[in-house]
């Protein structure tokens, strides 16, 4: 049977054409995801705590606050590196950084922090400032810092912060408090003492005191600008990033996870990577499968025993078990998976092919092709092949979600590929630390979603071909 | 007469299986020095011990070292340590067939022992409890729903099923188990989330296997859920391409009436294919039951698996992939026997 | 009145290429002892017009009407159930069209025979299987082919417990579907021996469905030529094999391939047609030697000449 028929024949079923959608929507996710995602993102991203340090933990998707009722402050990260505004001075010049935060939440924020990147300076070491201009008209100073001056034997141009930033949590910094506290006496007069603010820096940089009893602060909506002054003394000092984060209790479209990992990425990455082992393992299965069966069949005698007697046996291995073994003891990379996966998946397709070869040996196509003297070679691949290629082209579909299930599975277990994150392994990591059992059903359940949605649609695309293999449920 | 080369041939091949996973198992171990390290760890546990009992009486530290040293020799003598590791494979082959399978590093058994027999054995009935339950509900329920489904062929329900089925394959067993804790035990608080039994376990026999019942009911519908779809499938073809076979319609001609058509001439010959189809997912069943226990804390070889490969005891897991092959043989041969009874094709000829 | 009588029968397919009118206004009588043969190429309809008397057609089917009186109640009629009951190889049995896979593969021979009347409230077993035993004697096996299994068998031996099975009731009307196709001709004598000898002592009434015109006329009292669903011809056996009317049965006749004679067979030219497009007017006239104009406009009514015989072809229309 032609491609194009058997094409029509599987778009013509429901199954087939949602097994098809799906497909196409696994291929478009895959190629954004491949396009704009780095190749070694596990290493580089994933699995490096640093990149996820200013993330709310165990945060639920920001949309959740729709069903709660409860507007929670959204986690929002305000970064620049070029400034908004230089002002010039005398002999020193003033770089001005503003982020507009519209806050409407009904809640204070999580935490906030600021940081500062990459700084170069020649001459003085310049001072920052982080000042927060309030809905009410109130401008509040926050934090103030002085870049360390030169070492002794140090050079010029000195550098600060390359390899780490200079990061303040506000929310715990003791000149952040003590700032507080003098923002409170002069602003509505009272008379706190530093120590006292401790835990309640958030409350009153996102409220005013509150009129009702029992409540200390309550919080006030409405536009803030966060303005960030840089002095600097010399025209080439730079600072590369200065990054201000809103910490949340709501993040992003999917929530994070016990390091603050935004699960939305993952989840994305994820893609490419589950299309890559089913399609990997499936299309080298089927190739080495149909190969020793057509060969097997159609040779017979040795051969045919050598192979099917090996076949026998390596499909009966109870497949999980020895995966975990090797994989256990040999490492774990997802090569090996796809490895192991293949090993112990083409026989089973060999031993179907070969009885269909046996079907269509001494059928009379072979047996003419054969009376005019094509070679064996000939034979075999170009007549026997064509003849099966709908019911291989079914089996390769049909082993994809195998290779995806077997691959979560033992992520599940605890043996993935720590330099390429999949779907088994973000659940796992939920699962190992008892995500399960404290109700945060963003983290463990979308990446089982999407396993099942990437299995379904090679199953759903299986059922749609059985009318091409089997011309008798054809209606 | 072919009955009996027919089952010695099946029990050949699947004892090759056996073999198979068995020299992997052990030149794998060997070839990547594990297994060198594993005797090492041993030999150096019972050095210590040795040492212990024997500061005692040696008072001199020079003649204790002497004596030690010795001894180590001796004991890298009988581990065979001081020779490549592939002389050893025949040794080690012989003891994990005599489940002679060593010391565990840190994983113990329920009452404290370290030996992995121990270990893997007292938690085999858990597991095997586990499975041929969830099976035995899978078969009923498949045996249920496909035929009714082949007899409407084409219907939107058969549609609908198929769908459902097909996501029934596709769900993963340990998805679908987090899932009904989240569902039944998280929020609803109706289920256990995990265990055998409650921390303190009632008295009296009843209230006990209530007491494992209730903890038993999500990791068995876990199991069943995601293995009785493709059971259906599975059955729902076979019956579908028997009731298309020209001796139905005979039986329908002769008069019988239609339940006994359905069960002598479509399930009855139905069944050797299905019994096959089912030999051929019981790999899939045990991977199932591996992660399901896992998901469940379920006391059994699965879960065993999990906490060994936590710990990186290599020992427990080199016996556990040995047993889990074990108990699939051993399921798969009277698999094999079943079907010789049910086809009568083989059977005499 | 006869036996059976069937008048006007219908039976279609649906399929993804159209409707396939299998069966197109079928009618015809079968006496009390009489043996009836349907002539006619493969594809011709036989096998659907016996699965349309017995109710065991496919799934597929789109219309079913028409008249067939048994033993004078109407089957149509007659429900599903009471058909079963009543009538389904208990008066009317059949034995069908390849042997080879008409035998459930996982039941002993001697109960599939005996199975139909094991079921009848009131008769013990060992009676059944007592009659069982009884008539694969009488088809010619030995008695412990009752206690294998059909895979045991060679054709020819299924072949017979088919026959066997097909009178356990001792119906009076039984369908036989090309019995002798796949066999080769000494067994395929035998068991066309067997079939004249039941007729003769049962007084049994038989409609034999054979593709082999000489095969018909050598068992039956009357030929009826199926093609394209309808019967195009009829008449007693010994006439039609000396006179063919209708120009297709003359060309079958002589496609039957004669050892006394040195005429070559000659085949008949072009295909049998296409059942979901049959060509206008008389569906044989793409392929007939004699055709004029109006076979190609109007489709031939069934014509009745003196001597008894019915014809569906123009070339009889004067005689009417
Ligand atoms: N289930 C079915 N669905 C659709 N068409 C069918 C079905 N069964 C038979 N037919 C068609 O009906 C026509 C008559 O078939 P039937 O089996 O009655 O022929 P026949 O005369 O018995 O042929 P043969 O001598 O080969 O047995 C053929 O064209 C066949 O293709
Ligand atoms: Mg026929």
């Amino acid at each position: 049977m032609k491609l194009p028929a058997t094409m029509k024949i599987l778009l013509s079923s429901g199954t087939g054409k949602t097994g098809a959608g799906f497909l196409m929507l696994l291929i478009a996710v895959s190629l954004y995801v491949v396009s704009v995602y780095p190749m070694d993102f596990g290493l580089l991203f994933w699995n490096n705590p640093a990149v996820w340090a200013d993330n709310p933990k165990n945060a639920p998707p920001a949309w959740t606050s729709i069903f709660t009722g409860q507007k929670k402050v959204e986690h929002t990260v305000f970064a620049a590196t070029e400034p908004t505004r230089v002002i010039p001075g005398a002999g020193m010049d003033t770089l001005g950084y503003t982020f507009d935060l519209n806050y409407k939440f009904d809640e204070p924020s999580t935490f906030v922090s600021f940081a500062l990147h990459d700084i170069t300076y020649t001459s003085r070491p310049p001072i920052i400032t982080l000042l927060l201009q309030r809905p009410d008209g109130k401008e509040m100073l926050l934090y103030r810092h002085v870049v360390r001056g030169p070492g002794p034997g140090e050079d010029i141009p000195i550098s600060r912060y390359m390899e780490s930033p200079h990061r303040v949590y506000l929310s715990g910094d003791s000149t952040v408090l003590s700032n507080v506290a003098g923002f409170l006496r002069q602003e509505f007069g009272q008379d706190v003492s530093p120590s006292d603010l401790r835990g309640k820096i958030d409350r009153i940089i996102f409220g005013i005191p509150a009129e009702e009893k029992g409540q200390d602060f309550a919080v006030l909506d409405g536009n803030y600008t966060i303005i960030v002054m840089a002095q600097v003394y010399h025209p080439e000092d730079s600072i590369g990033e200065v990054v201000f984060v809103l910490g949340g209790s709501v993040y992003g479209a999917m929530g994070t996870d016990a390091l603050g990992r935004d699960l939305a990425t993952g989840l994305l990455f994820g893609f490419p990577v589950a299309l890559l082992i089913g399609l990997v393992t499936a299309v080298i299965t089927t190739i080495i499968g149909t190969f020793m069966g057509i060969l097997s069949g159609y040779k017979g005698g040795k051969t045919d025993t050598i192979i099917q007697r090996s076949c026998d046996i390596l499909a009966n291995v109870p497949l999980l078990p020895i995966l975990i073994f090797l994989i256990f003891i040999l490492g774990q990379k997802l090569e090996l998976v796809i490895l192991i996966l293949i090993i112990f998946g083409w026989p089973g397709l060999t031993i179907l092919v070969r009885s269909m070869v046996l079907q269509y040996n001494s059928s009379q196509l072979v047996e003419s092709t054969r009376a005019l003297g094509a070679s064996p070679w000939r034979i075999m691949f170009r007549h026997i092949f064509f003849q099966i290629a709908p019911f291989i082209l079914a089996q390769m579909i049909f082993f994809t979600p195998a290779a995806i299930l077997a691959e979560a599975g033992l992520s599940f277990l605890g043996l993935g590929d720590p330099s390429i994150p999949t779907w088994g392994q973000i659940l796992e990591s939920g699962f190992s630390t008892g995500a399960v059992y404290a109700g945060y059903w963003w983290w463990v359940l979308p990446p089982g979603l999407l396993v099942v949605l990437a299995a379904m649609t090679f199953v759903l695309l299986t059922l749609g071909m059985e009318p091409v293999v089997n011309p008798r449920l054809r209606r | 007469m072919p009955l009996i080369t027919r089952l010695a041939a099946r029990g050949l091949t699947l004892l090759g299986v056996l073999f198979v996973v068995l020299v992997l198992v052990v030149v794998t171990l060997g070839a990547t020095g594990f297994s060198d390290r594993m005797l090492r760890a041993t030999a150096s546990e019972e050095l210590r011990g040795l040492r212990q009992s024997l500061a005692q009486t040696i008072r001199d530290p020079v003649e204790l070292e002497q004596v030690l040293t010795l001894r180590q020799q001796e004991l890298f003598r009988y581990y065979q340590l001081d020779r490549p590791w592939y002389y050893r494979l025949p040794d080690m082959v012989r003891r994990v067939v005599t489940f002679d399978l060593g010391e565990a590093r840190t994983v113990r058994s329920f009452d404290g022992s370290s030996r992995v027999a121990d270990i893997v054995l007292e938690r085999l009935s858990n597991t095997i409890m586990l499975v041929t339950t969830a099976s035995v509900i899978t078969t009923i329920l498949g045996l249920l729903i496909g035929p009714r489904l082949a007899s409407k062929v084409g219907s939107r329900l058969d549609r609908v099923s198929c769908l459902f089925l097909a996501f029934s394959y596709a769900l993963p067993a340990w998805w679908m188990g987090i899932f009904l804790i989240l569902g039944f035990s998280f929020t609803l608080d109706l289920f256990p989330s995990g265990g055998m039994f409650s921390l303190i376990p009632p008295e009296g026999g009843i209230a006990r296997f209530l007491d494992l019942l209730w903890h038993a009911a999500l990791p068995v519908i876990t199991l069943v859920l995601v293995s009785f779809g493709s059971a259906a499938y599975i059955i729902r073809t076979m019956v579908l391409n028997t009731a298309q076979e020209s001796f139905v319609s005979v039986g329908r001609a002769k008069g019988l009436p239609n339940r006994l058509v359905e069960r002598r001439y479509i399930l009855r010959v139905a069944a050797a294919p299905i019994v096959t189809s089912v030999m051929l997912g019981l790999a899939g069943s045990i991977g199932g039951a591996i992660l399901t226990e896992t998901v469940f804390n379920w006391p059994g070889m699965g879960r065993l698996y999990y906490e060994a490969i936590m710990a990186a005891d290599e020992s427990v897991i080199v016996a556990l992939t040995f047993f889990f092959t074990l108990i699939y043989i051993v399921a798969r041969f009277s698999l094999e026997i079943f079907y010789l009874l049910l086809d009568p094709r083989i059977r005499y000829v | 009145m006869g036996l059976l009588e069937v008048k006007n029968l219908r039976l279609s397919y649906g399929t993804v290429q159209g409707i396939v009118p299998a069966v197109d206004g079928v009618s015809f009588t079968i006496e009390a002892g009489e043996t009836l043969g349907i002539v006619g190429e493969s594809g011709a309809g036989k096998s659907s017009l016996a699965s349309a008397l017995m109710r065991t057609m496919p799934r597929n089917v789109v219309n079913y009407t028409g008249i067939i009186e048994f033993e004078g109640s109407n089957c149509l009629e007659l429900s599903d159930e009471a058909f079963r009951k009543q009538i389904r190889w208990q008066r009317m049995s059949m034995v069908f069209q390849g042997a080879m896979d008409s035998l459930n593969p996982v039941i002993k021979v001697g109960k599939q025979v005996a199975e139909p009347l094991l079921l009848k409230p009131g008769i013990k077993p060992k009676q059944a299987y007592a009659t069982a035993q009884q008539l694969l004697k009488m088809v010619m096996l030995s008695p412990e082919v009752f206690h294998r299994y059909p895979h045991e068998l060679s054709g020819g031996m299924k072949q017979r417990v088919m026959i066997a099975m097909a009178l356990i009731f001792n119906p009076k009307l039984i369908l036989i579907d090309e019995p002798t196709s796949a066999l080769d001709v000494i067994i395929q004598a035998q068991i066309m021996n067997l079939l004249k000898r039941f007729k003769r002592e049962f007084k049994l009434s038989i409609l034999f469905i054979t593709h082999d015109l000489a095969l018909a006329s050598d068992l039956c009292d009357s030929i009826a030529i199926m093609y394209a669903g309808e019967i195009i011809e009829m008449g007693s056996a010994e006439e039609m094999l000396l006179e063919p009317k209708h120009p297709y049965s003359q060309k079958l006749l002589v496609s039957i391939p004669r050892l006394a004679e040195d005429t070559r067979p000659e085949f008949i030219v072009g295909a049998p047609p296409d059942m979901t497009a049959l060509p206008p007017g008389c569906y044989f006239q793409p392929r007939c030697h004699c055709v004029f104009e109006r076979c190609l406009h109007e489709h031939p009514p069934s014509f009745k000449l003196p001597s008894g015989r019915l014809v569906k072809c123009w070339l009889y229309g004067d005689q009417r």
